[in-house]
């Protein structure tokens, strides 16, 4: 049996947190949801690589440290995240920085779940070869 | 020569005194004459004590007679009991007594208005009543009761009684009376005049004595002798009048009786006889004639007298009074120039003496006066009077008054005679009213302010042309027009204030509105006062009116300009807010979508799945709600309309504000500490105003903060009440603070710093606040940024 997919959900909207739990789930996959993204870099940190999600769904609007900002952390610390950015605002030029920094996929709410579903499989399977998560 | 005062009537004595002076006087009397003719045998050559008690009676009312008759009776018995009977010396008596009744009764009964003395005319009535009439019947009554006693011839017996009592009322009574009303006899006026009395009196006494004194004269010599006395008589009567004369002619009665009775011895009683007739004819002749004269010339010194008092009179009035007289020639020469004139155009008076009316007169009146004064001596006219100037001898012109008439005489015409009235202050008062009717005319018709002054029967007196353009009917001259016919319509309250104002009240307002016959609305506001008073009488009223009808307008349509602005504005800030106000809506759309996609597939699972969809439809309501939620408060600023002024609280308002804002905050990662006064009075307002303010201000301060550092993007927004009964709010931001040079235009419009915008913001923030009452301003914090401090007046608050 195929190992099932872990996906990271943050979202300081508790409401956006749950819902995207409920509808990943359905599709069978798991879920973990943080509100604060201080909470999920944290949590990221501390965790071996090989319990670390397969990707993240990262909220844009974040308060404190934005989507941006953790992007970029993950980078500075080197966690290899596959990073899925939602935004409820369509911002010019914000998407093509995002992606640029190395974002599997930019969406913008309300999201289809279609669309969702093709971006976490396109970036899991992308996810580099020996990837720990994807071995076992 | 001087001139002797005329008798002043004096304060009679008392009536005790009186009574003693008659008796005095009465009692020396009757004493000479009858002692005296019992002892010369010359009976009653001049009886005296009638005339003291006719004197008596004539000074005394009526009532008090009996009071001297009764006196007079012992006196006589008491004096000539020794000499004679007591029954003919009662007979006598009572023909005394009732002679001097009739005589006195007839005299009052006639009495002229200035006196026995005063005139000629009243003079003879005296002398035919007092002199002639009465003796006349009295010595009937003496001589029977002479020729009772012994037999003897009637005629010369009644002519030697009806002598004495004629003579006697003839000499005697005029100097009593003229005594008892004239100034004292013991009083001097001047040495040399008594001294000339003394002369006079002491030649009469002399020259009679010599006169009658040695009788058995020849008759030239009789003759001659009879004319010494004279001019010393007509010295007294010219030199002294009728008191002068009457004692003059009683000197020389008294003295020639005593030399006739002290004269040689006569041949006959019959001689004596003679030369008493003789002497008694002469004094009576002489002496009526003589006091006639005196008489005359009495009066026609009264008359000298009273016509110089007169004049003095006059000059004094003429001294006092502003009117002055002056007789000029037909000329134009002056004849007559007072003083005064002289004093008000400084020039001598000798000098206008010689000069002409003409040249004195202002040339601009010389034709009025000239034209006037032809027709006045043409007879066309009686008198003419015009106001005229005379020159000063600086040339400065005085104003006059002139009456001129003419003086007439036989010949025609013979002067003017001027009465000028010196009017030049009354000249100057018009002129200065003059001025101020004109200066009154001029803000009548210049003053932008709409007055009108309205007498007591509220008809207009005058009124500014603003009042009339904005009030009156038609264009005709409004003056006496009664308010109610000449206006185009007015304030319904108009008609009671202004019948109160007449009582003294005040009245204003200053929002009202009538209608004008076209039934276009007119707004007015107004003042009604009561109008001077004068005299404890008042005017009338004067009305301030303005029509504010444009102002109005030009008031609303800028509330509907400000209106519209702010709406723009208010537009123009959620344009601003757009992205974060998709986000807003995202999310709940988002959670909805991903909610309703995942139940698709729960509800495929059977029971199991079914409890999933439930919760999942909850969180899906709850999602709608929000969003739904935001898309309120967009329409609720987007909405356009009339401001609704309501009581808000101020808390509430900051906390939707922040609501709008949450997305951009969160976006631009700006921490908000909120500092609300938990029990914050309430103010009255309008909500989606203030919040436009509030959001304006809370954007403003993120756009600020934006460029900084992300850690230290704080907005802090405070509430608390003020000393002063406002409800104060403070937005502070951390970011770079505004911008000195421009810190004092801040709030003006176009004035700004970002890329996009017009820089409306702020100046429409301060006039929406200002429209609440209230203030907006700013104030740089030490530590960096800027703190944003509005001030709204609390509910019941003033100001």
């Amino acid at each position: 049996m195929e190992p099932r997919v872990l996906v990271a959900v943050v979202d300081d909207e508790e409401s956006v947190c749950r819902a995207l739990l409920r509808l990943l789930r359905a599709t069978g996959m798991d879920v973990e949801t943080f509100s604060s993204s201080v909470d999920f870099l944290e949590s990221m940190r501390e965790r071996l690589p090989t319990r670390r999600p397969d990707c993240v769904v990262l909220d844009l609007h974040l308060p404190g440290l934005t989507g941006i900002d953790v992007q970029r952390q993950l980078k500075l610390e080197k966690i290899p995240l596959p990073i899925i950015m939602i935004t409820g605002n369509e911002e010019a030029g914000v998407q093509e920085q995002v992606l640029s920094e190395g974002a599997r996929a930019f969406l913008v709410k309300p999201i289809n779940a279609r669309n969702l579903f093709d971006a976490i499989e396109h970036a899991v399977r992308e996810t580099p070869p020996g990837r720990p998560a994807q071995a076992t | 020569m001087s001139t002797p005062p005329p008798p002043k009537s004096r304060a009679l004595p008392s009536d005790a005194r009186r009574v003693a002076i008659f008796a005095a006087g009465y009692s020396a009397a009757f004493f000479a004459s009858f002692v005296g003719a019992q002892r010369g045998a010359v009976p009653g050559s001049l009886w005296a004590p009638d005339a003291v008690l006719l004197c008596a009676l004539l000074l005394s009312p009526v009532r008090k007679w009996w009071v001297f008759l009764l006196l007079a009776l012992p006196i006589r018995l008491a004096i000539g009991m020794p000499w004679a009977d007591p029954v003919p010396l009662l007979v006598d008596s009572a023909n005394d007594f009732l002679k001097a009744v009739l005589a006195a009764s007839c005299l009052r009964r006639l009495k002229p208005a200035g006196g026995w003395l005063s005139s000629p005319e009243s003079f003879a009535i005296f002398g035919a009543i007092a002199v002639l009439a009465v003796p006349a019947l009295s010595a009937f009554a003496g001589a029977a009761r002479l020729l009772a006693d012994r037999p003897r011839p009637l005629w010369p017996t009644w002519t030697g009684w009806f002598l004495g009592d004629a003579l006697a009322n003839l000499l005697l009574t005029p100097l009593i009376l003229s005594f008892a009303v004239g100034s004292s006899p013991l009083a001097v006026r001047s040495w040399r005049r008594a001294a000339e009395t003394g002369v006079v009196l002491a030649g009469v006494v002399i020259l009679g004595t010599v006169a009658f004194g040695g009788g058995g004269r020849s008759l030239p010599e009789l003759a001659v002798l009879l004319c010494l006395p004279f001019p010393f008589l007509l010295w007294s009567a010219i030199r002294f009048g009728v008191r002068g004369a009457s004692a003059a002619l009683t000197l020389l009665a008294a003295a020639g009786i005593w030399a006739v009775g002290r004269g040689p011895a006569y041949s006959s009683p019959e001689a004596l006889r003679a030369s008493l007739f003789s002497l008694e004819l002469f004094l009576l002749v002489v002496g009526s004639s003589l006091l006639f004269l005196a008489v005359v010339l009495d009066q026609r010194r009264a008359i000298q007298h009273s016509l110089q008092s007169t004049q003095a009179r006059l000059s004094r009035a003429e001294a006092a009074s502003m009117v002055m007289r002056v007789h000029a020639a037909l000329d134009g020469r002056f004849l007559r120039v007072p003083r005064k004139l002289a004093g008000l155009l400084g020039r001598p008076r000798e000098e206008m003496l010689r000069q002409n009316w003409k040249e004195m007169t202002h040339p601009e009146d010389r034709e009025a006066v000239f034209r006037e004064s032809e027709r006045l001596l043409a007879g066309e006219i009686e008198s003419f009077q015009l106001q005229k100037r005379l020159l000063r001898a600086d040339g400065a012109p005085v104003w006059f008054y002139l009456s001129r008439s003419v003086v007439r005489g036989s010949d025609g015409p013979l002067h003017f005679l001027d009465y000028l009235t010196d009017i030049s202050e009354i000249k100057r008062a018009e002129a200065q009213a003059r001025l101020r009717e004109r200066e009154l005319a001029l803000f009548n018709e210049h003053s932008p302010a709409g007055v009108a002054v309205l007498d007591s029967d509220l008809r207009f007196v005058t009124a500014s042309r603003r009042f009339r353009k904005d009030f009156q009917r038609d264009d005709q001259p409004i003056a006496g027009k009664h308010y109610t016919e000449a206006l185009a319509g007015f304030p319904p309250r108009w008609p009671e204030a202004l019948g109160r104002s007449l009582d003294g009240a005040s009245e204003s307002s200053e929002e009202d509105s009538f209608a004008k016959p076209d039934g276009a609305i007119e707004s007015v506001r107004w003042e009604i006062v009561p109008g001077a008073s004068v005299d404890g009488r008042r005017s009338g009223s004067i009305l301030f009116a303005e029509l504010t009808t444009e102002r109005k307008r030009g008031e609303r349509s800028l509330e509907e300009l400000r209106s519209q602005l702010a709406h723009l504005m208010r537009v123009s800030i959620l344009g601003e807010l757009s992205g974060t106000l998709a986000h807003e809506l995202s999310q709940p759309l988002a959670a909805i979508l991903a909610n309703a996609e995942a139940a698709q597939t729960y509800i495929t699972r059977g029971p199991s799945g079914i409890q999933e969809v439930t919760s999942i439809l909850e969180d899906i309501v709850s999602d709608d709600l929000r969003a739904s939620d935001v898309i309120r408060s967009l329409r609720k600023l987007l909405r356009k309309g009339e401001p609704e002024f309501r009581e808000i609280d101020v808390n509430d308002v900051i906390r939707e504000a922040l609501e709008l804002a949450q997305s951009d905050l969160i976006t631009k990662n700006v921490a908000v500490g909120l500092q609300l006064a938990a029990d914050l009075p309430r103010i009255r307002g309008d909500r989606v105003q203030l919040e436009q303010v509030l959001l304006n201000l809370i954007v403003n301060a993120c756009e600020a903060m934006a460029g900084g550092n992300s850690t230290e993007r704080k907005l802090r927004i405070e509430t608390h009440t003020d000393d002063d009964n406002h409800v104060h709010v403070v937005v502070q931001d951390t970011g770079p603070g505004v911008d000195p040079e421009i810190r004092d235009r801040l709030f003006e419009p176009f004035l700004t710093t970002k890329a996009v915008g017009l820089g409306l913001g702020l100046t429409i923030c301060r006039s929406l606040i200002t429209a609440h009452g209230g203030r907006l301003w700013h104030i740089p914090v030490e530590t960096g940024g800027a703190a944003f401090h509005i001030a709204l007046p609390r509910t019941g608050a003033t100001g």
